[in-house]
């Protein structure tokens, strides 16, 4: 209690001294590590630089305190990061692999697509969600493949993926429309429903094959929702109209 | 006979006796657990938490059965959580009255297919729904199949690491989720599951849109009682046990657990009358036998009020259920009843669950019976027997009296007008409200032993409009 409220107070001193406080705090573990991190994160001016070093801590909870906490700042430390997406402590590429999902470029690109074969399901998460924002299309025929892996998290994750690219990802998710694995399919017909591409179809040519198609790896309830949807869609288009 | 008669009014003086010794305890314990969970919230920067990352996201799960009349308010509380990252999902369990049509219309639904992992069977989904002006609400609409079965298909859609269970007639804090989560954040791998205090009231709208500090305590003399009734639950006993690590009843109107514990254990049970306090006990008595490190917090902090019975029947209603699955959760765990190996669980909590929720009943009628037959027969004078109520009245009042003192202390939510009312009628307590709470377990007990396990539920309470 008495390391939340020192924490508290640093936070709200906020100043360089209270900077590196906070920080030895982290390395040296004392005090709830969240509530330290939430404090660096909205002092001002921000820790910036001086949080390189964690990333070269001997201790793995720091290089993973280190790592996140540098998202807010995109020109720092690209290359340690992605040295960090081969740590030996999954946490740390984990946490590696989620700060350089809101960066750009192509080294990065290649370091997250690297980790979407991770040993551990949470990498592969975090590498699904991050590859889809930074190498967006491109990397659609490797995440879909995710949407068969062995652990639930990892399916949903490549569909959140998916689903961000949008109109971008229909070719790779027409493509495994008839793949073996039953949550592949049904997976990719319901990406293809959330960003709206069904009921396009559904509006424009009901009774187009590749509709279909959706419906069958989507099963009648999913038709039945599309029906539903585009018949609304109808009326209201009809009560415009009027 | 005037032997046994003696010995069975004194014995049953020695379990009053035992009983509220144990409550005077639980009542000091509770109090230094609150002063230590002030300090703890004042020391939380809640301001900066509100809006970090570093929190963590919470799937808030909520079953509906013919909650036409207050879904729409209970829905609008949910989505008004103050908390960086959540979900609301709503399970509509079959209603027979205009729930969904309700729910449609308010929020926009558009069906829309998921695909989700069934950990947990249940009843089948008719469909599922979500809303575009609310991204983070999915409601599912499912045959019926009672509360805990419905609670186990929205853990089959939810996608966060904690889930949050609450009741469709509760309506809550905006910061319920941030002051109960700071606890489960703070220590995730050892904090299984959170609960916080909830406290009743005959229209939990208004009273929660009422300022702090201007509450008025709502719903006349039995509002007051069941509102005395929840304070003392929380801050008398579950802080207490909280505090020593049984925490045994997370109640279904705000409970928080880690889901994978709730995968573990497999999910809420359809076995029981009611699943909450059930599925409290079963998380004890996997980790205790498994020897791992764990912990059930309970919180003071007032999270939401949820809706009382406004008459006296829906109230015996509501009661004869609780004292129910208490008799089937604490029978069903007989196992861990002064079981060492269960630790305080089984050495203090589930012995004082046994004595004070299961036998209280029995006991309550063998003392009213044996005093009254003492009286006619003359072994006890009325006046001894006049002493002995008013001397209970007096420890229930002072019993009462701290637990209004301890939640006073931890949140100034009410008037002191009100505060004083409490204070006045808790004595009458006795008289006013525990016959028909004695009446209600009586009732509840006879029902368990003829193996009744249905929810009874009670009709809303009418609104002003």
């Amino acid at each position: 209690m008495i390391a939340a409220a020192a924490i508290r107070t640093l936070g709200d001193i906020g100043d360089e001294w209270a900077i590196d406080l906070l920080l030895d705090a982290l390395r040296r573990g004392r005090g709830q590590h969240s509530r330290i991190a939430a404090e660096l994160e909205r002092i001002a001016p921000a820790p910036g630089a001086k949080l390189l070093p964690l990333l070269r801590d001997w201790n793995p909870g720091v290089r993973f305190w280190g790592a996140t906490l540098l998202r807010p700042y995109p020109e720092l430390g690209e290359a340690t990061l992605i040295e960090l997406t081969w740590d030996s402590d999954p946490n740390v590429r984990a946490a590696a692999v989620e700060t350089l999902g809101t960066r750009s470029g192509t080294a990065v690109g290649a370091a997250l697509t690297a980790r979407l074969d991770d040993s551990e399901w949470f990498v592969r998460v975090h590498a699904a969600r991050a590859a889809g924002h930074v190498v967006g299309a491109a990397a659609a025929p490797t995440i879909i493949r995710l949407l068969a892996d062995e652990r639930w998290w990892v399916r949903t994750a490549a569909k959140d993926a998916l689903r961000g690219m949008g109109a971008d990802a229909v070719p790779s998710l027409l493509s495994i429309l008839a793949h073996d694995d039953a949550f592949a399919r049904n997976g990719a017909a319901e990406v293809l429903q959330d960003i709206g591409f069904v009921d396009f179809l559904a509006l424009d040519n009901p009774r187009s094959p590749l509709l279909e198609r959706i419906y069958e790896a989507g099963g009648e309830r999913y038709r039945l929702a599309a029906e539903e949807r585009a018949a609304e869609a109808v009326l209201d288009e009809d009560v415009r109209a009027a | 006979m005037t032997i046994a008669l003696t010995a069975v009014v004194l014995a049953c003086f020695a379990y009053l006796l035992l009983v509220n010794l144990v409550a005077a305890a639980f009542l000091v314990i509770g109090a230094f657990e609150n002063a230590v969970r002030k300090h703890d919230a004042e020391s939380n920067d809640f301001a900066t938490l509100e809006s970090s990352r570093f929190t963590i996201p919470v799937s808030v799960i909520v079953a509906a059965y013919d909650e036409a009349m207050v879904i729409e308010s209970t829905i609008e509380s949910l989505l008004a959580f103050d908390y960086p990252e959540f979900e609301v999902v709503l399970v509509n369990d079959g209603s027979s009255d205009e729930t969904l049509e309700r729910i449609r219309e308010a929020f926009g639904l558009v069906p829309y297919e998921m695909f989700v992992r069934h950990i947990f069977t249940t009843q089948p989904v008719r469909g599922i729904y979500r809303s575009p002006q609310h991204p983070n609400l999915v409601v599912v609409d499912k045959e019926n199949g009672g509360k805990a079965d419905s609670w186990n298909a929205a853990l089959n859609v939810a996608r966060y690491r904690y889930v949050c269970g609450v009741d469709a007639d509760t309506v809550f804090d905006p910061k319920a989720l941030l002051v109960a989560m700071r606890v489960a954040t703070n220590d995730p791998a050892r904090i299984v599951g959170v609960t916080s205090q909830i406290t009743t009231a005959r229209d939990p709208a208004h009273v929660l849109a009422t300022p702090v500090g201007s509450r008025r305590v709502d719903g006349g003399l039995l509002g007051l009682y069941q509102h005395l009734d929840f304070i003392r639950a929380f801050l008398n006993n579950r802080l207490a046990w909280s505090r020593l690590g049984f925490m045994l009843c997370s109640p279904g109107g705000f409970q928080i657990w880690r889901r994978d514990v709730l995968e573990e254990v497999g999910g809420y049970s359809t076995s029981f009358t009611c699943e909450d306090i059930e599925l409290t006990f079963r998380i004890h008595e996997r980790f205790r036998r498994a020897g791992r490190d764990y912990e059930i917090r309970c919180l003071p902090d007032s999270v939401g009020v949820t809706e009382g019975p406004d008459d006296v029947a829906k109230l015996v209603s509501q009661r004869e259920r609780w004292q129910r699955v208490i008799n089937e959760t604490v029978i069903h765990y007989r196992r861990m009843w002064f079981n060492p190996r269960y630790g305080s669980v089984g050495m203090v909590g589930a012995p004082f669950y046994l004595l004070t929720e299961v036998l209280s009943p029995a006991i309550e009628l063998l003392a009213l019976a044996s005093l009254a037959a003492s009286v006619f027969l003359g072994i006890f004078d009325l006046e001894v027997f006049l002493v002995v109520v008013a001397a209970m009245a007096f420890v229930n009042a002072a019993l009462t009296a701290g637990a209004i003192l301890l939640d006073d202390v931890q949140s100034r939510l009410y008037r002191v007008r009100d505060l004083m009312r409490l204070l006045f009628w808790a004595p009458f307590d006795m008289l006013l409200y525990r016959p028909i709470i004695a009446w209600a377990r009586f009732k509840g007990s006879w029902r368990f032993l003829r193996g009744d396990k249905a929810w009874h539920k009670f009709e809303r309470n009418a609104r002003a409009a």
